[in-house]
């Protein structure tokens, strides 16, 4: 697992999270809290997880036909909205400011 | 050029595929016709998704800027899939920056 409050310290980074199997939120560290609240990270803990399993799924069903392997099993998600996005991998997440995203730099990060 | 996405480093293919359907419009890289069809309707899939939950998270929450989605990565353990709006790119763990593949594919999806 990796430090929250090193993940929330991150550029562009307003929270860092950390979730239970089915999404709850556990714990989380809010570097600005005009930004983003507790609700929304538990929505997106929630979200995570599920887009988790469908990739899952996908990817499962893709190496059972396919030659080009490597996608099982599925470790994280990222979903970029407008303006935010939510890099998460295994049970913790980060939510970044997109004008100052580096996804890799968060994802390597999540890596604890 | 769709094509030139193929230079970032570790970019193993990309595609553009059809709003609609989900069809393959022009596919670039190492993968069988038969892959292509796959990745392109499994990324068009995901997209209308990810849409889905943008929206819904916009119902749910107080925090704007979520929706409309402008991507997603569905992280493998050795390769990963990148979507930004009818683009999807298959990379490789090992070498690709997540950061240049999804601003390379938001450059070619939205003229940046």
């Amino acid at each position: 697992m990796s430090d929250l409050k090193t993940l929330s310290s991150m550029p562009g980074a307003v929270a860092a999270f950390q979730f239970d199997d089915d999404g709850r939120l556990e714990d989380a560290v809010i570097a600005d809290e005009e930004a983003i609240d507790r609700d929304t990270l538990d929505l997106l803990g929630h979200l995570c997880i599920a887009n988790m399993a469908i990739g899952a799924m996908q990817a499962r069903g893709w190496e059972g036909m396919s030659d080009v392997r490597g996608f099982y099993p599925v470790e994280g998600f990222t979903f970029v909205g407008l303006d935010w996005s939510a890099v998460s991998r295994g049970r913790q997440g980060v939510v970044l400011s997109n004008d100052q995203a580096d996804y890799d730099a968060a994802y390597k990060a999540l890596a604890g | 050029m769709l094509k030139q996405l193929l230079d970032i480093k570790g970019v193993q293919a990309v595609a553009h595929f059809r709003e609609e359907s989900g069809e393959p419009w022009q596919v670039h890289g190492e993968l069988s016709e038969a892959d292509a069809n796959r990745l392109t309707r499994l990324a068009h899939d995901f997209k209308r998704m990810t849409q889905g939950h943008a929206d819904q998270l916009a119902l749910f929450v107080n925090q704007p800027g979520w929706t409309p989605a402008n991507g997603w990565i569905v992280h493998g353990g050795q390769r990963t899939v990148c979507g930004v709006a009818s683009m999807v790119a298959v990379v490789d763990n090992a070498e690709a920056n997540l950061t240049d593949v999804m601003k390379g594919l938001a450059r070619e999806a939205f003229f940046l």
